[in-house]
């Protein structure tokens, strides 16, 4: 079913059901993290070494604290319905952290739909669809949460 | 040994932290902890970039979002990052030198634990604001 919700019509359908994102769930390697880390020009000692990570009582390699951002990029969503529209670009993005992601880690990731708006600048008239995902680890702790707005310029009225 | 708390004052400074990543550094970044190749085409190919309308290449939002957290965690000297809340105003190109800074705007104890929130951004050299934020960081006392 669609409506129409802030002059803007979409599959409502999709509003807060929440679905497996693919690829998870996922085992952390600590060679990814170190990857990671080496690219970003990350120095800290417990993004690199295990022992110095599990003497500062980390459960293995840390991840640096944007990690999980990385892990989403180009993530499968379902197509919430818009019309007239082209390509998105990723405009905002919003990670609250409750714990650290280790090495060894083997996180589960759900996301569902939370808001579809329009908003209207200099630029013209813009679709914003946001999407939230939850990070929870092989203990059932809920790790992190992200929210993802992407926009999309040009969606029919 | 964490920064001192009680010696943070509203509206110091953060950083720079100067930063350039080339089109390498994307295309290991978007493979991360990834079989299947990355991500969008847009973020190392020149032809699909023009495509959907932009300038050229761009540098993937978590990355400017990573070195918004390495300015926190490195200035804080291992502050535990809360929440990182990010705008990308304009796309980051490949290859060109970025610089990244903040300040802090405020402060505050929640159940005995010391939080400082920062303004941080990510600029280009001539001062043009790329990609701005805010980050909560928990600072031990």
């Amino acid at each position: 079913m669609s409506a129409t919700d802030n002059m803007v019509e979409f599959d409502r359908t999709l509003l807060g059901v929440k679905r497996a994102m693919d690829r998870f769930p996922m085992v952390i390697k600590a060679e990814e993290i170190m990857r990671y880390s080496t690219v970003l020009g990350e120095t800290y000692p417990c993004y690199f070494d295990e022992e110095t990570a599990k003497l500062a009582g980390f459960r293995g390699v840390l991840a640096p604290p944007a990690f999980s951002t990385a892990l989403t990029i180009g993530m499968g969503k379902p197509d919430v319905g818009l019309k007239g529209v082209g390509s998105s670009f990723l405009a905002t993005e919003a990670v609250h952290r409750f714990g650290s992601i280790c090495a060894g880690d083997i996180l589960d990731a759900n996301f569902y739909l939370k808001n579809v708006y329009r908003k209207t600048g200099r630029s013209g008239s813009m679709v914003f669809v946001v999407w939230a995902i939850e990070f929870i680890n092989q203990i059932g702790d809920l790790i992190e949460t992200t929210e993802k707005s992407y926009v999309y310029k040009g969606a029919s009225e | 040994m964490a920064i001192d708390y009680d010696g943070i004052q509203i509206g110091d400074e953060l950083g720079p932290l100067d930063k350039l990543i080339t089109t390498e550094d994307v295309r290991t970044f978007t493979k991360i902890q990834r079989e299947d190749g990355g991500g969008p085409a847009f973020f190392t190919d020149s032809e699909s970039a023009i495509r959907e309308g932009l300038p050229g290449r761009i540098v993937p939002g978590p990355i400017s979002m990573a070195f918004m957290a390495q300015l926190a965690v490195s200035w804080s000297d291992g502050g535990w990052i809360k929440k990182l809340d990010v705008i990308f105003r304009q796309p980051v190109p490949h290859g060109i030198p970025v610089r990244v800074s903040g300040v802090v705007t405020d402060k505050y104890h929640i159940k005995g634990a010391g939080h400082v929130e920062c303004d941080i951004y990510v600029e280009s050299m001539e001062g043009d604001k790329l990609v701005g934020g805010q980050v909560i960081v928990v600072i031990p006392t």
